[in-house]
């Protein structure tokens, strides 16, 4: 990530009116008292990012309305925030009356942003540091889940549930399916109710047994028997109880199972894959976006495209994790239309054996009244149109819900009114001495013709048990597999949290330190629904436990903070933002010092926005800065007042010499008097406290370089060094000169003054001179503090 | 006047971690703790096995990607024992 923020531009947004933040690339430190519009800058980057500013939604917030909250209070117009980036000068923009970010159309922008992630993330506000430690171990999991990234991986712990369930539904239908065929053999009054078909023959064998048939061992010899049962019957009706048998053994062969669950799954995945490829423009190409990011992870050295061979423009880890980024939205895309095209299948076969089973009930038509047969022919009708039109939807014309048609819905009604229509007629022929007779004639009968789809639906048993076994076993491999490949990556998330803790705290020799010799993030034993507890192990103790119950209000606040940071030093790219509002609060000074080392240690990578009240925080921050060297990299601007009409007021408060020296030139010099000023007046406050000058004494604290001139400061300085150093009293008499003999040159050159139009390039550069070689001398001959 | 600024801290040696990819990490402890306990369970197909660890190698399988390699046959030596 090569782009930083260069300037945060805030219109109508809260209490920033019309206000410019430049950071030009740096890391900011705002400082200012409070109700000055520190937390309204965070606000404001809040806003760009996620459209909101959390603190005013949600539970706690009252009768606030967010979108008045954030407008500036004389509501002179629409509330904006700009983030102007460099080097690409392009811009991400929100303004409050637009439901959508504003990006300069640059790929390096819109990278920027895309690889921000949540504002949560990235944005730590004082009020939200204990958050990490004090959630519940089901946010906390979720949260850490989110900022790794890996949503994929419970993606996938769900699809391999999806197949398992999948496959034990398949199981659980195809044995309903068995059951309900051998329901046809059911007898209530003799408490009969089959499981298998087994159970069916030997009811069969023991009705021919009764006529003084033989046993049968074997379904075949069914149809040997039948013959010799039939001739013991009177001849009077038989060939017309024949039929009505054989249409009955068809009416009552049972319909398939109740289709209406798969149709409402049906119809709520043609909404699903709507919604879905609306907002997925990539959705035709979810192949290739696939194999592209399969071929990548195989070729880690890859630097081209392999499909237009033209040289990827980012680093290939950021084109892999885009791709599969893009590829996790299709695959959801992709298992929407997988299931509902299982739905609709299942529906079509259902469809088919509707309609095969209402032909073979109409092959016995003539035994019916006109109007049942009618109703079942108009059923079949409308079951064939309705399969061709299951069709037509199984090949992508889904514009509408599906319904089961009409007819379909009485049809077993229908069916159950003709049965027992004909068995009253069968009833009728039959003698009463032939009725156990004609009873087991029909058994027969119905094995017969039940038989071969009941073995087909037994045997279908067995191929689906073994694929819901394995669906199991692999939903299980796959379960343990994720729970001890995340327990890994939380175990070196926990190393990192602990490292930074103990920078924090461990110091000084043995004199300070933390006590806590191990830190906890364990997925808990829910953590299939999602579970993290945070544990720590204090003072040499053998069990770990919840930090609140060790930790003082400061080092919970430091445990917070350090959660945190590590979290952003793990996930975050080197280049994205970090900001810190006024979070250390409760943390004393020298830990302070210790959080401003981390930072510039851990995240020089980062551009962080810091804002603090804490003038001792910042004016540390600031010589640390200078310390390590990297002063060129840090702005420091302090919030000096605020009005309504134009928000606070800023000075740069950059003693860098390096500012000045690169800007003191002929065209650029007479921008520096701020940098001039601040120059001098920590030279001369510098030198004031070590030279003991009497100063009028101010109230509010702000010195300025008149009031150390007017104490004779410069007199003061000129007589000590030349005491020290006699032999270079000419020297001294000319730097004293060159910055005390110039006039208002400061004064000229700090305000839209016309005299700053008589400074010229020669004084300035006198100026500056001076004040660096009296620095010089006054620091060889410990005549000023450090800083 | 204002407070006396504070001490210089000392610049101690650059202690910056290099940043660890966990989520490549996370991805392929993933794949071969899910390939060891797959095999480790001796009841599927080789092929049922290769397939799976394969799916999960690659982006985004659906539960119908996975059940068209569950239901795979090794060629020759069936393994599986129905239950």
């Amino acid at each position: 990530m090569s782009e930083l923020i260069r300037a945060i531009s805030f219109e109508h947004f809260r209490g920033l009116p019309a206000n410019d933040f430049k950071l030009n690339g740096k890391s900011l430190v705002l400082l200012g008292s409070n109700g000055k519009g520190k937390s309204a800058v965070v606000d404001g980057i809040e806003f760009v990012f996620s459209g909101r500013v959390s603190r005013f939604v949600g539970s706690g917030t009252g009768s606030i309305n967010h979108d008045d909250a954030i407008q500036h209070v004389k509501k002179l117009g629409i509330p904006k925030v700009t983030l102007s980036l460099s080097p690409s000068n392009g811009a991400i923009s929100r303004s409050l009356d637009s439901d959508s970010v504003t990006i300069t159309d640059r790929q390096a922008v819109k990278d920027y942003f895309e690889q921000h992630p949540g504002v949560d993330a990235f944005i730590l506000r004082r009020p939200k540091i204990l958050d990490f430690v004090c959630d519940q171990d089901a946010d906390r999991y979720r949260k850490f889940i989110q900022l790794l990234g890996i949503s994929h991986v419970d993606n996938l712990q769900r699809t391999f549930v999806d197949a398992e369930n999948y496959a034990k539904d398949g199981a659980q239908r195809a044995r309903t399916s068995f059951l309900v065929k051998l329901a046809v053999f059911r007898d209530p009054v003799a408490k009969f109710e089959p499981q298998n078909l087994d159970q069916v023959l030997v009811r069969i064998s023991e009705a021919v047994q009764s006529f003084g048939l033989g046993k049968i061992d074997e379904w075949p010899d069914v149809a040997i028997r039948l013959p010799f049962l039939k001739a013991m019957r009177p001849e009077a009706n038989k060939d017309k109880i024949d039929t009505l048998t054989r249409a009955l053994v068809s009416l009552e062969t049972p319909l398939p199972s109740d289709v209406a669950p798969d149709i409402a799954k049906t119809n709520t995945l043609r909404q699903k894959l709507a919604e879905l490829g609306a907002s997925s423009a990539d959705a035709p190409r979810s192949n290739i976006i696939t194999e592209g990011a399969a071929y990548l992870i195989r070729h880690e050295a890859e630097e081209n495209c392999p499909l237009c061979e033209k040289a990827f423009v980012q680093p290939l880890a950021e084109v892999l994790a885009r791709l599969k980024q893009r590829s996790e939205a299709l695959r959801e895309l992709r298992e929407a239309e997988a299931n509902r095209r299982g739905a609709l299948n299942r529906i079509h076969r259902y469809a088919e054996s509707t309609s095969a089973q209402l032909r073979k009930d109409l092959e016995h038509a003539k035994q019916f009244y006109s109007t049942t047969k009618q109703t079942l022919r108009d059923a079949l009708a409308s079951t064939l149109r309705w399969s061709r039109s299951l069709k037509r939807r199984e090949s992508g014309e889904d514009s509408s819900d599906l319904v089961l048609p009409p007819r379909l819905l009485t049809l077993a009604l229908t069916r159950d009114a003709c049965a027992f229509t004909l068995k009253t007629q069968k009833a009728a022929l039959v003698p009463p001495d032939s009725s156990k007779l004609e009873a087991a004639i029909a058994l027969l009968e119905r094995g017969i013709a039940s038989h071969a789809e009941i073995i087909s639906a037994e045997n279908a048993i067995g191929g689906v048990e073994e694929l819901a076994r394995r669906a199991g076993v692999a939903r299980e491999a796959f379960s343990k597999a994720r729970e001890n490949a995340i327990q890994k990556v939380f175990e070196q998330i926990a190393a990192t949290v602990l490292d930074f803790y103990r920078r924090l705290h461990d110091f000084d020799g043995a004199n300070e330190r933390s006590e806590c010799s191990g830190l906890e993030l364990k997925p808990t034993s829910r953590a299939a629904a999602g579970g993290l507890r945070l544990a720590i192990q204090f003072l040499g103790l053998a069990d770990s436990k919840d930090p609140r119950a060790f930790l003082s209000e400061g080092h919970l606040d430091s445990l917070g903070l350090c959660l945190f940071l590590a979290t952003v030093h793990i996930f975050n790219p080197p280049g994205s933002l970090l900001v810190l509002d006024d979070v250390l609060t409760s943390i004393d000074k020298e830990h302070r010092r210790r959080v401003g080392e981390l930072l510039f240690q851990e995240f020089a990578d980062y551009q962080i926005v810091l804002t603090t009240h804490d003038e001792h925080w910042h004016d540390l921050l600031n010589s640390s800065a200078r310390a390590w060297g990297i002063q060129g990299k840090w702005s420091f601007k302090k919030v000096e007042n605020w009005t309504v009409d134009s928000g606070p007021a800023l000075s740069e408060v950059d003693y860098s010499w390096e500012f000045v020296d690169a800007h003191l030139i002929e065209t650029e010099y007479r921008e520096l008097g701020g940098p001039f000023r601040l120059i001098l007046e920590d030279f001369l406050k510098r030198t004031a406290a070590k030279l003991e000058l009497k100063v009028k004494f101010k109230f509010d604290g702000k010195y300025t370089a008149g009031d150390f001139v007017t104490a004779g400061i410069q007199d003061m300085i000129r007589e000590s060094l030349i005491k020290l150093v006699p032999a270079d009293e000419t020297g001294v008499r000319t730097d004293v000169g060159r910055v005390f003999g110039q006039g208002d040159l400061v004064n000229f050159l700090s305000h839209d003054n016309p005299g700053r139009l008589e400074v010229t390039f020669d004084q300035a550069k006198d100026f500056v001179r001076g004040v660096r070689d009296l620095t010089k001398r006054c620091e060889d001959h410990k005549l000023i503090k450090g800083r | 006047m204002a407070a006396e600024p504070p001490q210089l801290p000392k610049p101690e040696a650059e202690a910056k971690s290099a940043p660890r990819d966990l989520r490549a990490e996370l991805q392929s402890n993933l794949e071969a703790e899910f390939a060891t306990k797959l095999k480790a369970t001796g009841t599927l197909p080789i092929a049922v096995t290769a397939s799976l660890v394969a799916l999960l190698s690659a982006s985004g399988p659906t539960s119908a990607d996975l059940i068209a390699a569950l239901v795979l046959e090794d060629p020759i030596d069936r393994e599986v024992t129905s239950e």
